[in-house]
C-alpha cells in the first residue's frame, strides 16, 4: 500500500508540475502571437524621426530607380534605365535586334504586354510613394520632427519627381499638347496620398482630365521645387532647384511655350552672350568632352538630374542600361543598336567625337552601339534624366523659333563644337536652323531616350513633325558593312500615323478592369 | 524499477486470489496466410469478467470462470473472432487480416478512431502501398489513392513537389496545399530551396510509414481548426510490434526514362523552314545551310539528347524494431540516391530514425521519443519552366538550331566568336535571343540545395485515472538548408556578369507545444471519447545569403563554396520572419449502442500573421452517424441481409486557413537601396480589420459493406463554402498602391462534389484472389463574389470570374487560317472575324464570300475580345487499383485518370511554333504555303510572335483537352516460400519488379497531361493553374526490388 500510494503521489507531482509548467506558459504569452514584422518598419513609425524621414526620402527615389517588373525584381523602371529604353524604341534612331524589346519597337503592344503595363505602373508607384511621403513630412512638422523649411526641402524634391513621372505618363498615354492646347484627355493626376483603404474614396474620384490640366500641376509642383530646393547642391542624384528649371524647360517646350522656355533659360545662364555657358544656380557647365557625364556619370558639370544606380542597386541583367545597349563582346546583350539610317545621315558628321566616344562597333557583328553606359559587369552606371546640353537646346530651339537665330546658333555650337572637328562646324547659321538644332538633338542624346518625346512633341508639327511613328528598320536590314556613312536604308517597317491607335499606349488592364472612369476613357482601338 | 515489478507482483497474487477457483484455458493465435504467431492480441471473457493478451509467441492462458460461454479474440487489422470454450481446454485462434478495415484504427488528430465509430470523412493510405515504389518523395505518389485527393506531378524535376488538391482548390489568394502532420507535428512542406527546388517531404523515408491518413471534410478537419481548409493529411510512422525483433530490408533499383520528347523539326526540316521564314520578310535571303561534320555528314542534332537522360536510382532501407510489455522502440536507416530524367538533377539522401517509448511508475506514466533526421542533396539546374529562359534547359533545347552540333571537333563546346551565343555552324545568322549552347551551361552552372531535416518529438503521458491521460509534447521541425549557385563566366547567365556565384544558409526552425486532457470511458451502451488540449508553435525562418560577380577564376567556383577575395563585387543580403500559433480545442465523440455516433469539436485559434486585435478566431465542427444496419428491422430483415454494415453520416464545420502569407494586414516600409544609400519604401497597404479565412463545409455520405464483407461501398457528397476569402484586392494601378493590391476579407466560392469508393474482393479462393478498388471524384468549383464589385481578376491566360470556376481560361478565340492568304484569323467579341496580315502588319476583316479580299481594315483584337474558354482544374478524377495473388505471385495494376478541364500549352505557342530564327516543333510543317490549302498552322514569317501567335495572351489555337488515362503502377511479385527461408532464419521475402507510368492515353500535345507550371504553394498556383510551359517531362520507371524481413 505504502508502494502505491507514493507512486500516486509521484503521478501527483508530474500532474502538478505539467499543469503548472503549462499555467505559467499561458500567462507569460497572452503576447505569443503578436509579432511584428523583422524586415520593415510598421508604417505608424516610419515618420518619427529626422533620419527615418530620410531613409524614406531615399526610398522614394529607389522606386524611381528599380521598380518591379511583373511583381517580382526591378528592370529599371521607371527611370532607372526603362524611361530611357522604351523611349528609344518607339523612335526610329535605335533598332531591335532581338525579340526582347519586339513588341514596343513594333507598337504591337496590348493591354497586358509587360513593357508599357510596368512602366505605367510603376510611374504611379513612384507617384504614390511621392504622394506618401509628402504626407508624412507635412505631419512631420506638426509633430515638431521637421522645421517648416526642411519639410519644404523634402516635399520639393517629392514634388519634382511627381512632376516628371506625370510628364513620362502623358508622354506615352495621351496626346501631345499641341493637339488641340491641351484638350485631349490626359492622364490621371495623383495628389493625394493612398496608404489605406480609406484614401480609395477620394482617389476614385480623379478621372484622365485634360492635358492641359496636367500640364498645370506639373508645373505647379515644378515652381514649388524650384522655389524650395537648394541652388547649391551638386548632389544631382536628388532634386535640385537647377534640375526643376530645367525640367520645367522641358515641358514648357512640349508646350509650345517658347518665351517660357528662354525665361527657364535664363535662370540657368542660357541668356549669356556665349560662346560657353555656365549656369549661375549649380554652377552648371558643359564638360569638355561629349563623353563626360558617361564616363564619370556620378560627378561631373553638366547632369542636372540623374538617376542613381549601383552595383547592389540597378536594374539587373534584363533592365540595366548597359546590359540592355552593349554588344555581347563587351559583356552586353546585343539587343539594341543603332541605327545606320543614323549613323550614316549626314547631319552625323565624320569625325564627330560622338561617334568614336560613344557609339561602340561590335566585334562580333560588326553593328555599332551606344556606348554611353559602360558598366555591364555591376550595371551602376547612373541614368540620366536631364543635363545641361538639353537646356541649352531647349532654348536654342525656343529662340530660333521665336525669332531669335542668332543666339539659338551661338546655343547650338555651344553643344555641337564640343564634338565635331573643326572644318565640320558651321561658319553660319544654317538654313533651316530648326531642323539643325532638332537633329542635333537625335545626335547628342542618341541613347538617352529624348527620341519619343521629340516625336510625341512634333507629331503635328507639319514642318518638322514626322505624323507619327516614323518607318523603322527590321533586325535583319542592319549587318555591319551598312554603317558606312554613306547608305540610307528603306525601312521595311511602315510608317504609323498620329491618327492611328497605336501611337497611344493603352491603360492597362490592372487599372481599367478595377477603375470605372478610366475603363470609359481608354485610349481608343485597345 | 524494483518498484513496478513489486506492484505488478502485487496485482497479479490479488488476481490469482481472487480467481482462484477457475478453469484454465490455453491457446494459440496465428494469422491466416502466414500461420505466424499473432502477440498482442486480446482475449475477452464473454458471459464473465476477465481476460488476457497473447504473449510474444501469440500464446495465452486464462481463467475462465464458471459463467464463461466463449472467448473473443480481436487485434487491430484482423477481423474479431469469438469461440465457444469447449471442454478441451485449449482453443486455438486462426486470425484473419480485415482488408475491409472496418476494425482498422485511423489517426484523426490528437488521437485515433476506430474505422467504424468514424462520422467525418477519413481516407487512408498504408504505408506499404507507397513505400515501394520508385518516387523522390511520397506526395508525388498519392495520385488515384484516396478519393477526393487530387494529386498531380507537375514537373519530372525531383524536388519539386506535387500539386496536391482536396476536394478542390478551396483558397484564391492564399495557399491550397494540404496540411502535413507527421505523428502530431505539423510538418513543413512546400519548396524549400533558394536555388533549386527541394521538398522536405522528401526527407521522411517512405519505409518508415505505416499509414497515411487524409481529413478530408470540416467534421474530420475541425480539430484542425484554423490550419484544416485545404485538408489535413497525417503521416504516422511505425511502431514495433510486440515478440522478438523484428529487421526488415528493402531496396530496389530503378531506371528512370523521360516519359516522352517533343517531335522537333531535324536539321533538313529546319533549313527549310527558316528559310521560308526569312524568305517572306526578305526576299531572297538565305539564312540557314547545313553543317558539316568531320566526316563529311551533315550535322543533325537533337538537342533533348543534351536535356534529358535515362536515370539510374537505387534505395535501401534497414529498419529494427520490438516490443516489450513496457518498451517499444523503431530504429531505421535509408539510403537512397537517384538520377533524375532530366541532365544536372539528381538527389542524395540519408536518413534514419529512432523511434522509443517506455512506460514507467506502473505502467501509468508513458515517455516516448522519435527522431528523424535526413540529410538531403538536390542538385538542381535552371528548368526554365513558366519562362523562355535563355539557360533553362527545355527552352533552350527546343530553340536550339538542330543543323549545329554541341560540339566542335576538338570537343570543345560550339559557341560563337565572342562566346555569347550557340554557335552558328553553317548558317549566316546566329540564332535568336542569344540562346546560350545548352550544353556548356549544363555542363558548368550549379545550381544545389542542401539539407539537414531535423524533426522529432518527446512526450510524457500520464494515466490519472482509469480513462483519463494527460499527455505533453514538444515537437520540433528544423530544416537547415543551405543552397549554392554558380554561373560561369564565359558563356550563358553569367557572362554577363564575369560570372555569379550565390550562396544561401537559411535555417527554418520550429516547434510545436501540445498538452492534452483526453478521456475515453465505457458506460454500458454509451461510449464516451473526450480530448481537450492546448498547443503553441513558433516558427523562425531566416536566411543570409553572400553573392558576388566578376569572378577571379572559375576554380573558386566550381568546388560549390564561395571564397573569398575571389570575387571583385560582393555583395551580402537576408530576412528574418517569425510567425506563431496559439490554440485551445476540445473534441467530444459519444456513440450509443454503437448505433448512433456523434461527435462535436471546438477550436480557438490565434495566429500572429493577422493584424493584433483580429488574431482569434473560433471554429466549431459537429458530425453524426447512424448505423442503419444495427437497428432490429434492418438486422432481421433477411432482404438486407446481404448488407453487412451500413452507416450513414453527416457533419458540418467551420474551418480556417492560417497560410496567408506573412503579416498581409500590416502596412510596412521595407528597406530599399538607392544607389549607394539606404532607404525604405512603402511596400505593403495595410488593412487592420482583416481576419480570418474560413470555409464552412458540408459532408453527408455514407458506408456500407455487403456480401460477406466483399465490398465496401462509401458515397460522399461535399460542398465547402469558402466565404470568408482574404483576397488579395486588385486597386487599380494608377492608385499606386504597392503590388496594385491589398488584402481583406472579400470573396466567395464554394466546391461542390460527390465522391465514390468501391473495393471488392471479386475472388478468393486457396491459391487466387482479386481485389479492384476504383474510386472516383467529381468536384465543381464556382466563384460567387469577388471583391470591387465582383470585378474579375485576370492572369494572363487564366481569369477568376463570379459564375465561372477559379482560374478558367481566357483568351482569344481563334478562327483557324484564311485559306486564300494563310493570314492566321481570329473572333472579335461580335462574333465577326479578323485576320492579321503577316504582309502589312495590319488587320483585316475577313469576308468569308471572298477569302482573299484584305480591302476592309478590320479592328484588332483587344481585350474585351476574350473570352472564358475552358476550365483549368479537372472535374474528375480518380484511380482504379486491381489487385491479383496466385500461390506465391502478386500482380498489380493501378490505373488513375483525369478530365473535365483545358491544358493551355504555351511551349507549342512560344517555342514550338516561333517565327523567331529558331527551332520548331514539327507542327510548323504544316504551314500554310499556297492559296486554297486548308490547314491550321498560318504562313511563315520572321519575328512576329506577338501578331501570328499572339504570345503574351490565350490563343485557343493551343488550348488543348486535359483528359487522360494513366498506368500508374504495374507491378508483378513473388513471395518466396516460408519454408525455404526459415532455414536462413528469414521470416519474409518477396522480390518484384514495375513499371511506373507505364503510359498515358490523352489528347494533349504536350509531354504530359499534369504538367504545369504553377503548382503547389508557387505564386499564382490557385489562379493560373493548368499552364504547361517548358516544363521538364515526368518519368517513366522501371523498378526491382526487393521486401526482406528477419
Amino acid at each position: 500500500m505504502n508502494i502505491i500510494s507514493k507512486n500516486k503521489s509521484g503521478r501527483n507531482k508530474i500532474v502538478a508540475l505539467s499543469v503548472l509548467g503549462l499555467l505559467l506558459f499561458t500567462a507569460s504569452c497572452k503576447k505569443f502571437t503578436e509579432i511584428k514584422p523583422l524586415d520593415g518598419l510598421v508604417e505608424e513609425i516610419a515618420f518619427d524621426t529626422k533620419s527615418n524621414i530620410e531613409l524614406v526620402m531615399n526610398g522614394v527615389y529607389q522606386q524611381a530607380a528599380i521598380g518591379k517588373y511583373n511583381g517580382e525584381g526591378g528592370r529599371g523602371y521607371p527611370f532607372g534605365g526603362a524611361s530611357i529604353i522604351q523611349a528609344e524604341m518607339r523612335g526610329e534612331d535605335m533598332v531591335n535586334l532581338q525579340q526582347f524589346y519586339q513588341i514596343t519597337y513594333q507598337a504591337t503592344q496590348s493591354t497586358s504586354s509587360a513593357n508599357n503595363v510596368n512602366h505605367y505602373e510603376n510611374l504611379y508607384f513612384l507617384i504614390n510613394q511621392a504622394n506618401i511621403f509628402i504626407a508624412g513630412v507635412k505631419t512631420a512638422v506638426e509633430k515638431g520632427v521637421l522645421t517648416d523649411a526642411e519639410e519644404k526641402s523634402y516635399e520639393g524634391e517629392a514634388r519634382f519627381l511627381r512632376a516628371l513621372a506625370h510628364h513620362e505618363l502623358v508622354l506615352n498615354f495621351a496626346k501631345p499638347y499641341a493637339d488641340g492646347q491641351g484638350n485631349k484627355p490626359g492622364v490621371p493626376y495623383r495628389t493625394t496620398a493612398i496608404r489605406s483603404t480609406t484614401d480609395f474614396d477620394e482617389a476614385s474620384k480623379v478621372g484622365r482630365g485634360l492635358v492641359s490640366e496636367d500640364y498645370t500641376k506639373i508645373l505647379e509642383d515644378l515652381d514649388f521645387a524650384e522655389a524650395n530646393l537648394s541652388a547649391t547642391s551638386t548632389n544631382y542624384s536628388r532634386a535640385t532647384k537647377g534640375a526643376a528649371i530645367a525640367l520645367k524647360s522641358r515641358v514648357h517646350l512640349h508646350m509650345g511655350d517658347y518665351s517660357a522656355v528662354i525665361a527657364d533659360g535664363a535662370k540657368l545662364g542660357t541668356d549669356a552672350s556665349g560662346p560657353t555657358f555656365t549656369s549661375p544656380v549649380g554652377n552648371y557647365k558643359l564638360t569638355d568632352s561629349p563623353d563626360g557625364p558617361f564616363v564619370n556619370y556620378r560627378s561631373n558639370s553638366e547632369s542636372m538630374f540623374s538617376i542613381a544606380n549601383s552595383a547592389a542597386s540597378n536594374g539587373d541583367v534584363n533592365g540595366a542600361l548597359a546590359s540592355m545597349l552593349l554588344p555581347s563582346d563587351l559583356n552586353g546583350r546585343s539587343l539594341v543598336s543603332t541605327s545606320p539610317n543614323l549613323y550614316n545621315a549626314s547631319f552625323w558628321v565624320t569625325g564627330d567625337l560622338r561617334k568614336s566616344l560613344l557609339q561602340v562597333k561590335g566585334s562580333n557583328d560588326g553593328v555599332y552601339y551606344n556606348n554611353k553606359y559602360r558598366d555591364a559587369i555591376t550595371k551602376a552606371d547612373w541614368a540620366p534624366i536631364i543635363r545641361y546640353a538639353e537646356v541649352l537646346l531647349n532654348v536654342a530651339e525656343a529662340e530660333a523659333r521665336s525669332g531669335s537665330a542668332a543666339h539659338a546658333f551661338v546655343l547650338l555650337n555651344a553643344v555641337r563644337n564640343r564634338s565635331v572637328p573643326v572644318a565640320s562646324r558651321f561658319t553660319s547659321a544654317p538654313a533651316d536652323l530648326v531642323l539643325a538644332i532638332l537633329n542635333e538633338r537625335r545626335v547628342e542624346f542618341a541613347g538617352e531616350g529624348r527620341r519619343w518625346p521629340d516625336l510625341h512633341r512634333l507629331a503635328l508639327d507639319a514642318t518638322y513633325g514626322q505624323g507619327g511613328i516614323p518607318a523603322k528598320l527590321n533586325a535583319g536590314q542592319v549587318t555591319g558593312d551598312v554603317f558606312n556613312e554613306t547608305t540610307i536604308l528603306t525601312p521595311a517597317r511602315a510608317a504609323i500615323a498620329y491618327t492611328d491607335y497605336r501611337f497611344l499606349w493603352p491603360f492597362p488592364l490592372s487599372e481599367v478592369n478595377s477603375n470605372p472612369l478610366i475603363k470609359a476613357s481608354q485610349n481608343p482601338g485597345y | 524499477m524494483k518498484r513496478s515489478i513489486l506492484s505488478v507482483l502485487f496485482f497479479l497474487f490479488v488476481a490469482i486470489a481472487a480467481f482462484g477457483q477457475n478453469r484454465t484455458v490455453t491457446g494459440t493465435v496465428t494469422s491466416q496466410g502466414d500461420n505466424l504467431p499473432i502477440p498482442g492480441v486480446s482475449v475477452k471473457i464473454i458471459g464473465a469478467a476477465g481476460g488476457a493478451v497473447t504473449s510474444s509467441d501469440g500464446k495465452f492462458t486464462i481463467s475462465a470462470p464458471a459463467g464463461a460461454t466463449a472467448l473473443q479474440f480481436s487485434f487491430i487489422g484482423y477481423v474479431t473472432q469469438t469461440k465457444a470454450i469447449s471442454g478441451s481446454g485449449t482453443i486455438n485462434a486462426v486470425l484473419a487480416s480485415d482488408s475491409k478495415g472496418l476494425s482498422e484504427v485511423v489517426v484523426v488528430g490528437y488521437g485515433t478512431q476506430v474505422r467504424k465509430d468514424i462520422t467525418g470523412s477519413v481516407g487512408s493510405v498504408k504505408g506499404a502501398a507507397i513505400k515501394n515504389l520508385a518516387s523522390p518523395s511520397f506526395d508525388k505518389q498519392l495520385a488515384g489513392q484516396v478519393t477526393g485527393v487530387q494529386a498531380s506531378n507537375t514537373s519530372g524535376i525531383l524536388g519539386q513537389p506535387a500539386r496536391i488538391r482536396i476536394r478542390g482548390t478551396n483558397s484564391i489568394s492564399s495557399s491550397g496545399d494540404p496540411l502535413y502532420v507527421v505523428d502530431g507535428v505539423p510538418y513543413i512542406s512546400g519548396d524549400q530551396g533558394a536555388v533549386t527546388q527541394y521538398n522536405p517531404l522528401g526527407d521522411i523515408n517512405p519505409n518508415d510509414i505505416e499509414s497515411y491518413d487524409v481529413l478530408k471534410d470540416g467534421a474530420a478537419t475541425a480539430i484542425y481548426g484554423s490550419r484544416a481548409a485545404n485538408g489535413v493529411i497525417l503521416i504516422t510512422t511505425k511502431r514495433g510490434k510486440s515478440g522478438k525483433a523484428k529487421m526488415t530490408y528493402d531496396s530496389w533499383f530503378a531506371l528512370a526514362t523521360p516519359s516522352k520528347r517533343y517531335d522537333l523539326l531535324n536539321a533538313d526540316q529546319f533549313i527549310e523552314i527558316s528559310n521560308e521564314k526569312f524568305g517572306y520578310t526578305y526576299p531572297d535571303s538565305v539564312v540557314a545551310y547545313p553543317s558539316i561534320n568531320a566526316n563529311g555528314s551533315a550535322v543533325n542534332t537533337d538537342w533533348q539528347d543534351v536535356v534529358l537522360r535515362n536515370g539510374f536510382q537505387q534505395n535501401h532501407a534497414f529498419s529494427i524494431s520490438g516490443a516489450t510489455d513496457q518498451t517499444n522502440y523503431y530504429v531505421s536507416l535509408g539510403f537512397a540516391n537517384l538520377t533524375g530524367t532530366t541532365v544536372n538533377n539528381d538527389q542524395r539522401k540519408y536518413n534514419f530514425r529512432t523511434k522509443l517509448e517506455q512506460k514507467a511508475f506502473n505502467n501509468r506514466v508513458t515517455f516516448g521519443i522519435n527522431t528523424a533526421v535526413t540529410y538531403s542533396k538536390n542538385n538542381g539546374l535552371n528548368d526554365g519552366a513558366g519562362s523562355g529562359a535563355l539557360s533553362g534547359n527545355l527552352s533552350a533545347a527546343i530553340r536550339s538550331l538542330p543543323n549545329v552540333s554541341v560540339k566542335n571537333a576538338d570537343g570543345s563546346y560550339n559557341l560563337n566568336a565572342d562566346q555569347t551565343t550557340l554557335g552558328a555552324g553553317s548558317n549566316v545568322k546566329t540564332i535568336d535571343d542569344n540562346y546560350p549552347n545548352i550544353g556548356y551551361v549544363l555542363a558548368n552552372n550549379i545550381y544545389r540545395s542542401q539539407a539537414l531535416n531535423l524533426t522529432g518529438n518527446a512526450f510524457v503521458k500520464v494515466n490519472i485515472l482509469e480513462g483519463l491521460n494527460a499527455m505533453s509534447q514538444i515537437g520540433i521541425n528544423y530544416i537547415n538548408a543551405e543552397d549554392y549557385m554558380y554561373w560561369n563566366p564565359v558563356h550563358g547567365d553569367g557572362r554577363g556578369s564575369n560570372g555569379i556565384v550565390d550562396q544561401y544558409y537559411q535555417p527554418l526552425f520550429r516547434y510545436n507545444w501540445q498538452n492534452t486532457l483526453d478521456y475515453s470511458k465505457t458506460f454500458g451502451e454509451h461510449k464516451i471519447d473526450v480530448v481537450g488540449g492546448l498547443e503553441f508553435q513558433k516558427t523562425r525562418q531566416r536566411f543570409i545569403e553572400a553573392q558576388g560577380t566578376n569572378l577571379s577564376s572559375p576554380y573558386f567556383a566550381e568546388n560549390g563554396n564561395i571564397i573569398s577575395s575571389t570575387l571583385s563585387n560582393q555583395f551580402y543580403g537576408g530576412n528574418a520572419y517569425e510567425s506563431a500559433y496559439a490554440s485551445v480545442f476540445g473534441r467530444v465523440s459519444y456513440s450509443l449502442m454503437d448505433k448512433y455516433l456523434l461527435s462535436a469539436s471546438v477550436r480557438r485559434d490565434k495566429i500572429s500573421d493577422l493584424p493584433i486585435g483580429n488574431q482569434n478566431v473560433t471554429l466549431p465542427g459537429a458530425s453524426i452517424g447512424w448505423r442503419l444496419s444495427k437497428e432490429d428491422f434492418f438486422a432481421n430483415s433477411s432482404a438486407l441481409k446481404f448488407i453487412n454494415d451500413l452507416k450513414i453520416r453527416g457533419g458540418y464545420a467551420k474551418v480556417g486557413n492560417v497560410e496567408i502569407g506573412r503579416l498581409p494586414g500590416v502596412g510596412v516600409f521595407s528597406p530599399v537601396q538607392y544607389g549607394d544609400v539606404s532607404g525604405i519604401n512603402f511596400t505593403r497597404l495595410g488593412n487592420p480589420s482583416l481576419s480570418f479565412e474560413t470555409s464552412k463545409k458540408i459532408n453527408i455520405g455514407f458506408d456500407v459493406t455487403m456480401l460477406d464483407n466483399r465490398i465496401t461501398f462509401s458515397a460522399d457528397y461535399f460542398k465547402n463554402n469558402v466565404d470568408n476569402l482574404i483576397l488579395d484586392v486588385p486597386t487599380p494601378s494608377s492608385y499606386g498602391v504597392p503590388s496594385n493590391k491589398y488584402s481583406a476579407n472579400v470573396g466567395s466560392m464554394n466546391n461542390k462534389g460527390l465522391e465514390f469508393s468501391i473495393s471488392s474482393t471479386n475472388m478468393k479462393t486457396d491459391n487466387f484472389s482479386w481485389n479492384t478498388n476504383l474510386n472516383m471524384t467529381f468536384v465543381k468549383n464556382k466563384i460567387t463574389t469577388l471583391a470591387n464589385n465582383n470585378a474579375d481578376l485576370i492572369d494572363t491566360y487564366n481569369i477568376t470570374r463570379v459564375g465561372e470556376s477559379i482560374g478558367a481560361f481566357y483568351g482569344y478565340k481563334s478562327a483557324g487560317v484564311n485559306s486564300a492568304n494563310g493570314n492566321p484569323m481570329f473572333y472579335k467579341a461580335d462574333g465577326s472575324i479578323v485576320q492579321a496580315s503577316v504582309d502589312t502588319y495590319e488587320w483585316y476583316r475577313y469576308n468569308a464570300s471572298n477569302p482573299a479580299d484584305i480591302s476592309q481594315a478590320g479592328e484588332a483584337l483587344t481585350s474585351t475580345d476574350k473570352t472564358v474558354l475552358g476550365q483549368s482544374n479537372p472535374t474528375w478524377f480518380g484511380g482504379l487499383n486491381n489487385t491479383f495473388t496466385y500461390k506465391s505471385f502478386d500482380l498489380g495494376l493501378m490505373l488513375t485518370f483525369g478530365g473535365g478541364n483545358k491544358i493551355y500549352n504555351v511551349t507549342r505557342q512560344e517555342a514550338l511554333n516561333s517565327t523567331g530564327f529558331v527551332n520548331n516543333g514539327v507542327e510548323i510543317l504544316e504551314r500554310w504555303t499556297a492559296p486554297g490549302q486548308v490547314t491550321t498552322v498560318p504562313k511563315l514569317s520572321y519575328s512576329d510572335d506577338a501578331l501570328v501567335l499572339q504570345t503574351g495572351n490565350l490563343n485557343s489555337r493551343f488550348l488543348e483537352d486535359g483528359k487522360f488515362l494513366r498506368a500508374q503502377n504495374i507491378s508483378l511479385g513473388y513471395t518466396i516460400s516460408p519454408r525455404f527461408l526459415n532455414k536462413l532464419q528469414i521470416n519474409n521475402l518477396r522480390v518484384y519488379a514495375q513499371v511506373q507510368n507505364a503510359f498515358v492515353i490523352t489528347g494533349y500535345s504536350g509531354l504530359d497531361p499534369e504538367l504545369a507550371t504553377g503548382y503547389s504553394t508557387a505564386a499564382g498556383a490557385n489562379r493560373a493553374p493548368g499552364v504547361d510551359y517548358n516544363t521538364n517531362p515526368v518519368p517513366r520507371t522501371y523498378t526491382l526490388g526487393i521486401n526482406l524481413g528477419f
